[in-house]
């Protein structure tokens, strides 16, 4: 039976999940120790899974588990529904990022101390959005940023058949978003994301027979008209709160481990430096995930990649960096 | 497209950097040679960046500081202190005179930019004064996270 379990002794995430639950239409249970998960697990692998990872020691204690119980690489443990809750970013989630099973990350909402804590309304928006990313999760494949919406979205689709068409698409998105009232700073964010979610899915997904990135030593600035596989689709929704973006290839040549590893780096720590001569090493995307709300990897192996981001308009930019976060990855072979 | 004026006074050759820097950007073919000690880089109109045009930056700017000249990024847009606090090599030794501090009318909603030194907001503990809305005159207060926009005074 399809059900959401969770293994956490923060009564806040409980308070959370429970209706998160309701609005998904699945039962909830309480698993109370990973022992006791892993036995429910056995029984329904078909469970979403909701686990705290907020210190290493939570999260080995639980992987120890997993491991004895289950099997880290059991195909009873399907990560695509397996949903890590922490008060931290990725970046100081090392433990998470380099996780065998990582499927998700959503941080606590109000964890980040920026302004008040988030009021009634913000809560229940977010529990929203966390129960539609729960019935994605819940169904067969991840794909179709139009489902983590409810039906009174807006959503226009642009196919991008050259290179050089990013540039207009950024800068009419930027003016879009302007329009409809985002703040500049945030408009100017959303756009940066999109260029660099565009510009990855022309140079660097698509990868030859062998598995190598056809374009990885190409300019960013050369003009290609896209061949028919080439093309990517590139879709902006929005529903008066929260905008959508998504982009889709057709290589599905995603590597989960490198994007998780690009995503912990902190380009503010003297460890990473960022290398002129390395071209798609991983600074753009690691951006996008500083500045975004939710960011959603979806990839089918050597057929598709959809990449999804979301964003809550605020009326300021301190408001905008306070938003719920969340990562998604969805795998399939 | 970006633009760049330059211009020579004395041992300084002050740069200023209009528009948003992507892949087409070519710092080395739009400046050329530097010929004088000091470099001051006027950032004001630069609205974006993305991680190529950083790749670009840091690449020429590292050349330029490699060849001890002294650099300075003066009227740094918001757009570009995020890259300064995101990326710990961003600045190449330069050093950051001063920058444009977000405001947003508590009243109204207006977004205002203030210029600050950069030494004067370290004087006074990152405590940015509120101001008044030019717009509806209600108080517009700092619109951001002060430990992570002034990140870069605290390294």
């Amino acid at each position: 039976m399809m059900r959401i379990i969770l293994l956490s002794e923060k009564p806040e995430d409980r308070a959370f999940f429970e209706p998160v639950a309701r609005l998904a239409n699945l039962p909830f249970v309480n698993a109370g120790t990973a022992e006791s998960l892993c036995a429910s697990l056995l029984q329904d692998p078909e469970a979403l899974l909701v686990v705290d990872v907020s210190t290493e020691q939570i999260y080995k204690k639980f992987e120890t588990v997993v491991a004895e119980k289950v099997g880290l690489y059991s195909d009873t443990v399907n990560v695509n529904r397996m949903f890590f809750v922490a008060g931290e970013d990725l970046q100081t989630l090392n433990y998470v990022a380099e996780s065998d099973l990582f499927g998700h990350l959503i941080m606590r909402p109000g964890s980040r101390e920026v302004s008040a804590a988030p009021d009634q309304r913000t809560i229940a928006e977010d529990q929203a959005r966390t129960s539609r990313l729960f019935s994605v999760a819940a169904s067969d494949r991840g794909f179709g940023v139009e489902r983590y919406f409810g039906p009174n979205v807006k959503i226009q689709e642009i196919m991008v058949t050259k290179a050089s068409q990013k540039k207009t698409i950024v800068e009419s998105l930027k003016m879009k978003l302007l329009e409809v009232g985002f703040h500049s700073r945030a408009a100017t964010s959303i756009a940066t994301a999109a260029d660099e979610i565009i510009m990855n899915a022309i140079f660097d997904a698509p990868t030859d027979d062998t598995g190598r990135v056809m374009y990885a030593q190409t300019a960013r600035s050369t003009e290609m008209e896209l061949s028919e596989r080439a093309r990517v689709s590139f879709k902006i929704m929005f529903d008066g709160t929260v905008l959508g973006l998504s982009v889709l290839d057709q290589y599905g040549s995603l590597d989960k481990k490198k994007l998780l590893g690009h995503l912990a780096k902190s380009y503010q720590n003297d460890q990473f430096k960022v290398k002129a001569s390395v071209a798609g090493a991983g600074l753009g995307i690691a951006n996008v995930f500083n500045t975004c709300g939710g960011m959603v990897f979806c990839c089918e192996m050597g057929v598709k990649t959809e990449v999804m981001l979301f964003y809550r308009k605020a009326k300021s930019y301190k408001e905008f960096k306070d938003q719920f976060r969340f990562l998604s990855t969805f795998m399939y072979l | 497209m970006i633009q760049v004026h330059k211009e020579v006074k004395g041992d300084i050759l002050a740069i200023k950097i209009v528009g948003s820097i992507e892949e087409n950007v070519d710092f080395a073919g739009i400046i050329g040679n530097i010929t004088v000690p000091n470099v001051y880089v006027y950032l004001k109109e630069v609205p974006r960046m993305n991680s190529v045009g950083v790749k670009s930056w840091v690449k020429y700017f590292q050349s330029i500081a490699a060849k001890g000249v002294n650099l300075k990024f003066l009227e740094c847009s918001t757009a570009i202190v995020e890259q300064i606090n995101l990326i710990s090599n961003f600045t190449c030794g330069a050093k950051i005179e001063s920058i444009y501090v977000p405001f947003c009318c508590t009243s109204c909603g207006t977004e205002l930019l203030g210029l600050f030194k950069s030494d004067d907001i370290k004087k006074i503990n990152l405590a940015i004064p509120d101001l008044k809305c030019s717009k509806c005159g209600g108080k517009a207060t700092f619109d951001d996270i002060p430990e992570e926009y002034f990140g870069f005074l605290m390294r």
